[in-house]
């Protein structure tokens, strides 16, 4: 009997772990790649296959260490030595809990955060079977603190950065040289950290985890090839829009009414007294006329000008959509792998000893989930998310992407679990306050904070209500 | 299928809050009002040259016309005003967009006020030596207004490139609107100069000054409406 409840709880783990990754990959990836379907940058089809590969990379290779930290980091994990089964249960309940919560919000479009109810749900079983000194308080504080640090940290570097953009590409005298110049520099700065987060005391599955000295050698060698790489690529792609393509229809009408004045002031060397009166007229009219269409040509250059600025910027968003990826795969991966990990461990050991890492094969079949998540439902979601954000043009795009990408691993690397989504919106704020952006609906601030505020305590409840039915169930 | 079943497109566009912060540009509204007003202007302009030059019997609909475009303007408005919640943030200061819109509605508003104030003594019409007067001083204020719709578009742009060259390029225009604005008032004076020394019968003195102010005030309001994009420009 003992034995066929272990069985039960196990494969209801692997089902709500399973949920759990599905949904990060069904839900959140759409962040990421909408904004890079809309404008076009990538196909839909290209948009899944990128996410895919990244977000499985990111969960894979660096998703064990806010596993660990949403595993073991958040309630004393010895205090329920005596009765490993318990802390199972719990860790179902709070898979279960967190799973039903979000779709519940999801039903009223309530913008609460996966990472925060699976926070929320362990805590509250944590307090409630093992008692207020199980939870280890100073780590949920930290926790809970970067939750509001996440969004002001990346809205912050989002400002700055797009109003760096504006003032060095945008406002310059030769928009298009100033961004193919910054291209490599960009790049250079999203491969130094991405690979930093990799080779830097990471890659513990691949026995790749370097010391700070060595790490920073590698990474910067990797940013100079990519910045290299960058830098001819920006290159050649501007040699391909010929001018014919992008010439404004003003200037051909500006051309054809030049030529028409050269040759009226032809006309009008040879021409009678009687005939030069009315030439005259026409020749003033054609004058007026230029000037008009000029006026017109200009403004219309400026506007192809912007367009090919948004070209170049397309490949940095593309870079910046496949880093939110990644690094969302990072750090999303633990609320599915985290509790199911726990679980895990325990029936097969029969003991809480926690010293192991998490298997690979767990955060495998994390990266599996989103995949799928990400198969089966995200692709409808970046197509809508694609469809309806057009503002976020790639410039304001890569803005705030590549400043929601790096807060996000940074913080996956210290093995804090962020809300991924709020970081998002954090940076499209960012952009927002920078005047990147034409309008932005502030309340979805305030519903962020509200589920701040909600999530943790709803989180909890439902954690204790289902963890009494598992235990009244199994025992 | 799915999880939620077939009704997935709501459910869709309800779960990403990231989508949510999302809104319609004020802009957009804004250019679209300033089309009626210049579509305004051209009835307005037609409506004049009636008067004058034909001593027209269809003045009423004009007037109409006017009347219809005013709502459809002020239909704008307030969904420009509807749709910005308390917590918005846009590229511009959201009183500065208010203030705006509002002088670029009293274009409209003045407008009307002008022609309704002409159809108050349809029949007397205006006095032939101050024709000329009347025509040119209706003429002078068509151009602020046309610039204002060609204003908003290269403002729009303005922020959406950033670029240097467009900010000078909507500077250029405020200072043109200015500058047009300065002419109208020049004929305004002229105008109200002439008809306090032709025409001796009060009434009309009267009927004729205040229809000059009117027509005037519409390039005023024109010009307010740029001064308050010069400080939407500011960087």
């Amino acid at each position: 009997m003992e034995m066929n409840a272990e069985m039960i709880v196990f494969a209801l783990a692997l089902l709500f772990g399973f949920y759990m990754a599905w949904s990060v990959g069904a839900n959140d990836v759409a962040n990421a790649m909408g904004t890079s379907v809309g404008s076009g940058a990538l196909t839909l089809r290209n948009a899944v296959i990128l996410a895919a590969i990244l977000e499985f990379s990111g969960a894979f290779f660096v998703g064990s260490h806010v596993s660990e930290t949403v595993r073991k980091g958040i309630i004393d994990t010895q205090s329920f030595s005596n009765q490993p089964m318990l802390l199972a249960y719990g860790m179902l309940a709070a898979m279960l809990a967190a799973a039903a919560w979000l779709q519940f919000a999801s039903y009223y479009g309530w913008p609460i955060s996966t990472t925060h109810s699976i926070v929320g749900a362990i805590i509250g079983f944590g307090m409630v079977v093992g008692g207020a000194s199980a939870v280890h308080w100073d780590k949920v504080g930290a926790i809970v603190l970067s939750w509001v640090i996440s969004p002001l940290l990346s809205g912050t570097i989002a400002f700055f950065l797009f109003s760096f953009i504006r003032r060095q590409v945008f406002d310059s005298a030769q928009p298009v040289l100033k961004a193919k110049q910054l291209t490599p520099y960009l790049v250079f700065f999203v491969f130094l950290i991405l690979s930093l987060v990799m080779v830097f005391k990471g890659l513990k599955n691949l026995h790749l985890d370097l010391p700070l000295t060595q790490a920073l050698l590698m990474a910067g060698g990797i940013g100079l090839v990519a910045a290299a790489g960058s830098h001819f690529l920006v290159k050649n792609i501007q040699e391909i829009p010929d001018e014919a393509e992008t010439l404004p229809p003003s200037w051909s009408l500006s051309i054809g009414l030049g030529r028409a004045d050269k040759n009226l002031k032809k006309a009008l060397e040879s021409s009678s007294a009687d005939m030069q009166l009315e030439l005259k007229d026409i020749l003033e009219r054609v004058g007026r006329m230029r000037e008009e269409v000029k006026e017109k040509a200009d403004s219309e250059k400026d506007v192809v000008t912007y367009q090919k600025v948004e070209r170049i910027f397309i490949y940095l968003q593309i870079l910046s959509a496949g880093f939110v990826a990644f690094a969302h795969g990072a750090n999303d991966v633990a609320n599915a792998i985290g509790p199911l990990a726990a679980v895990i461990n325990i029936v097969k050991t029969g003991t809480v000893v926690m010293e192991s890492a998490v298997p690979t094969w767990v955060l495998a079949l994390g990266g599996a989930g989103i995949i799928i998540g990400l198969a089966t439902w995200g692709w409808r979601v970046i197509e809508t998310v694609g469809k309806r954000i057009t503002d976020l043009t790639p410039s304001r795009g890569f803005s705030a992407e590549f400043s929601a990408a790096v807060t996000i691993v940074l913080a996956s690397k210290l093995g804090i679990p962020i809300s991924t989504t709020h970081t998002l919106v954090g940076a499209v704020l960012g952009v927002g306050l920078a005047r990147g952006l034409e309008a932005l609906n502030l309340r979805t601030v305030r519903d962020i904070v509200i589920s701040w505020v909600v999530t943790i305590p709803v989180g909890a409840g439902l954690t204790i209500l289902f963890f009494y039915i598992f235990r009244w169930i199994f025992e | 299928m799915t999880l939620w079943g077939n009704n997935e497109h709501k459910e869709i566009v309800m779960r990403i809050p990231f989508m949510s912060m999302f809104i319609a540009s004020p802009f957009e509204g804004l250019q679209e009002h300033a089309e009626k007003v210049k579509e305004c202007a051209g009835v307005f302009h037609q409506a004049i040259e009636c008067i004058i030059m034909e001593r027209c019997e269809d003045f009423e609909h004009f007037r109409k016309e006017i009347d219809k475009l005013e709502s459809e303007a002020d239909a704008i408005k307030r969904r420009i005003r509807g749709h910005l919640p308390k917590g918005t943030l846009l590229a511009v200061d959201k009183f500065q967009l208010f203030r705006y819109l509002r002088e670029q509605d009293k274009v409209i508003d003045a407008v009307e006020e002008g022609l309704d104030w002409i159809s108050f003594r349809k029949k007397a019409g205006i006095p032939q030596v101050l024709e000329k007067d009347f025509m040119l001083l209706a003429e002078a204020v068509m151009e602020p207004i046309e610039e204002l719709s060609k204003m908003v578009a290269e403002a729009r742009k303005y922020f959406s490139n950033f670029s240097a060259d467009q900010r000078t390029r909507v500077k250029d225009m405020i200072r043109t609107l200015r500058h047009h604005e300065h002419e109208a008032d020049i004929l305004e004076d002229a105008a109200k100069e002439k008809i306090f020394n032709t025409i001796d019968d009060a009434v009309t003195v009267y009927h004729l000054t205040r229809l000059a102010e009117i027509i005037g005030s519409i390039a005023d309001h024109a010009e307010n409406a740029g001064d308050m994009m010069r400080a939407m420009v500011a960087k």
